[in-house]
């Protein structure tokens, strides 16, 4: 794929698009609050499919069908925790916050309980969230173009931390708002084509024909750690795959074969005597680079098998397998589950580059009929994400057990680089510089939320309270802006220092922290008139400390804490000791806010438009 | 505890209207309402929810496993999340004019 010159083309779509919306919405960003909100004048359309561009990352894009083609229906809680979020943000949270806050989460609480100390939690909590969010954010990009086009790993995530930048910088919130409701239409329709075509190809037009697959065959995730299963696969792509076709893709990596060539099996048979094109080599590099020719040439072999074929000659091998419907192949136990399906939807109402968007609309009306218009376009999306996944099985069934044969790191490339695979089988460069391009728009589109939440809440939550109390909507301006550029700086690095690592999974974990650390408190300040000052700062703190202990302590591999299991991440834990707290907390004290009835009498106002 | 800051005034950024109606038998009756009207669809929500998930887990593999139109009961009632979760929302916005 390193020759997609069509996936280079729409990149430069998109960067050019960039730099034009930013031009255009610059002469309207004068203010803090042009800034921060884009003035609170935004129409709910455009918010509504921000927010889907906003919340649609790689890992949706790619990750939540990926991840069903290797380890089968257990990951479809994916695409679906994911979505059910955005339930108890249309019902419980959108439109009181709107009423209530103004520019950051940590306004909302503070315009209750006016001490600066709610602020400063609220900041730190914002801060890690959105670091673990936007983390694996720059990852992805770097690896995708890598993958695709072969480009260097720093290169890529310094151009997106500086396209970024430059963005926010000049165009504020607006130019973000702008470039989010571009990508996100983009994605949602590359997602949408994708899918519609992969399901009359491979799917014949018929759901019960699909599931009838899955329920044959055994998930990659078991027969590709089968070496006899892949073997057998992979010998027998091999000895179909035209061997014209094994040499042309030789020489494309730098391998010369020699004398005449018969098949395909006989030619990488020889290959650890084939020499680079220059002869002084090593023999540990010639072995290497014939490694690597011998493998090139089984995956594209494996790509041009028939998946009937494939699943068929799994399941002769392995009987008594489980298959791709089958329940338990990935999920560990059932409070792992309650565990990471809390952390979906709680976690959902508790990220700061959502909830941000609610002040950026006229009303409060305005902000539920936007989140509504996210909730449906997000059904539909993830719904083809579902379907997608397992029609990966009928289409690249051969190539997902081949990658997963190919150790942890094949894993990954399976679960990132299937929907790039089947969009290449269904339409060619064409279609793959499409998936690539919904792929970037999502990584862009959520960066930059994450980037502007980041960069508000230092300016207006710290500089603002803490360093510069009379400081003026200039410098506060000035300072969110310096803000933008450090994060993004801090962002690159941090990619870079982890490029090795495979940090996908700290999204999930990032909404466990704001299960844990923002939703009750949230809820309490919205909903809960005996909540206490104390008890939402108790609440916050210990939902972050006990959040962030189970992430460390799932890090350094252990299986379970009390009696806890770790594997669902800190989801039911973390929410459940912040609740706790926070309940604890506001019985023993009495400060329920600066005046609490008007506060809930503006928060909970008719809606108007 | 230091003492709170004094915030007389709606913060900076929000809307003039925000600083909003009087507190009352009517905020208190448009508040119960959402109260009652939002916590209600969210639990039938979220109860349908955590049910489907813990259903598509090894303990009740067997029920998920009763086929439903072709399908598993499991895939389905997972499936049925998106249609159940846009008809809560309709009954949202009905019940909330």
């Amino acid at each position: 794929m390193h020759d997609n010159h069509v996936v280079v083309g729409f990149i430069l779509f998109f960067v050019v698009a960039s730099i034009l919306i930013t031009w255009y919405t610059t002469r309207s960003t004068k203010s803090t609050k042009d800034f921060y909100v884009a003035g609170r004048s935004v129409p709910w359309i455009q918010v509504g499919i921000a927010m889907v561009g906003s919340y649609l990352s790689a890992a949706s894009f790619l990750g939540c069908a990926g991840d069903i083609g290797v380890f089968g229906v257990d990951s479809i809680w994916l695409a679906i925790g994911f979505f059910g979020g955005y339930m108890a943000v249309l019902m419980l949270i959108a439109g009181p916050l709107r009423n209530v806050g103004s520019y950051t989460v940590a306004d909302a609480l503070h315009r209750r309980f006016p001490d600066n100390r709610v602020k400063l939690v609220v900041m730190l909590c914002t801060l890690v969230i959105s670091t673990f969010y936007l983390v694996p954010q720059m990852l992805a990009a770097g690896q995708l173009f890598k993958l695709l086009l072969g480009w260097n790993f720093v290169y890529v995530t310094l151009g997106i931390g500086v396209l970024m930048s430059v963005y926010i910088i000049f165009g504020g919130m607006k130019s973000t708002l702008y470039n989010q409701v571009l990508q996100a239409i983009f994605l949602w329709i590359a997602m949408l084509v994708i899918t519609i075509l992969a399901f009359f190809v491979f799917g014949k037009g018929s759901p019960a024909g699909v599931a009838e697959v899955a329920g044959r065959a055994v998930p990659p995730t078991l027969a590709g750690k089968d070496p006899a299963v892949v073997k057998a696969i992979t010998d027998e792509a091999v000895a179909a795959f035209p061997p014209e076709k094994a040499v042309l893709i030789l020489r494309r990596i730098g391998v010369e074969p020699t004398g005449e060539v018969k098949s395909t099996p006989e030619l990488l048979r020889d290959l650890p005597d084939l020499r680079l094109l220059s002869k002084d080599q090593p023999d540990y590099v010639i072995k290497a680079a014939a490694a690597q020719a011998r493998r090139a040439v089984e995956m594209e072999a494996l790509t041009a098998f028939p998946a009937e074929r494939a699943i068929a000659m799994a399941r002769e091998r392995m009987p008594g397998a489980e298959n791709v419907m089958t329940i338990g192949v990935k999920t560990s136990s059932t409070l792992a589950m309650i565990s990471t399906v809390i952390a979906l939807v709680f976690g959902t109402a508790g990220l700061p580059h959502i909830l941000i968007m609610f002040y950026t609309v006229p009303s409060a009306r305005a902000a539920k009929k936007s989140v509504t218009l996210c909730i449906v376009a997000l059904g539909i999306f993830y719904v083809c994400a579902v379907a997608l996944g397992f029609l990966l099985i009928p289409a690249i069934y051969p190539k997902l057990v081949g990658w997963v044969g190919g150790g942890p790191e094949g894993v990954g490339l399976a679960k990132n680089m299937a929907v790039l695979e089947i969009s290449e089988h269904l339409g060619g460069k064409w279609l793959v510089a499409i998936g690539a391009s919904g792929a970037v728009a999502a990584i862009l589109s959520t960066a930059a939320g994450l980037m502007i939440t980041a960069a508000s809440t230092i300016s207006h939550d710290l500089y603002k309270v803490y360093i510069n109390k009379n400081a003026t909507e200039k410098q506060e301006l000035m300072i969110a802006k310096v803000t933008t550029l450090v994060m993004s700086g801090v962002a690159v690095l941090l990619a870079v220092a982890l490029m090795s690592e495979n940090v996908a999974w700290l999204v999930t974990l990032a909404f466990g922290i704001a299960a844990s650390a923002i939703f009750p408190a949230m809820m309490a300040n919205l909903w809960w008139k005996r909540a206490t000052r104390q008890g939402v700062m108790a609440g916050m703190i210990t939902g972050l400390v006990v959040s962030v202990l189970f992430i460390v302590l799932l890090l350094t591999g252990v299986k379970s804490f009390l009696g806890l299991p770790t594997a669902g991440g800190p989801g039911v834990f973390g929410v459940s000791a912040s609740l706790a707290a926070l309940v604890l907390g506001s019985l023993l004290t009495r400060d329920t806010g600066k005046d609490v009835e008007q506060f809930f009498a503006i928060a909970h106002q008719p809606d108007r438009d | 505890m230091s003492a709170p800051d004094s915030p007389a005034k709606p913060p900076a950024g929000q809307d003039e209207a925000q600083a909003g109606p009087k507190p009352g038998p009517e905020a208190d009756a448009a508040y119960r309402k959402r109260f009652v009207v939002g916590f209600s669809i969210f639990a039938v929500f979220f109860a349908y929810y955590l049910g489907t998930a813990v259903i598509q887990t090894p303990s009740c593999k067997d029920l998920a496993a009763t086929p439903v139109a072709g399908l598993p009961l499991g895939l389905v009632m997972s499936l049925g999340i998106f249609p159940v979760s846009w008809a809560l929302i309709a009954l949202f916005f009905w019940k909330m004019r």
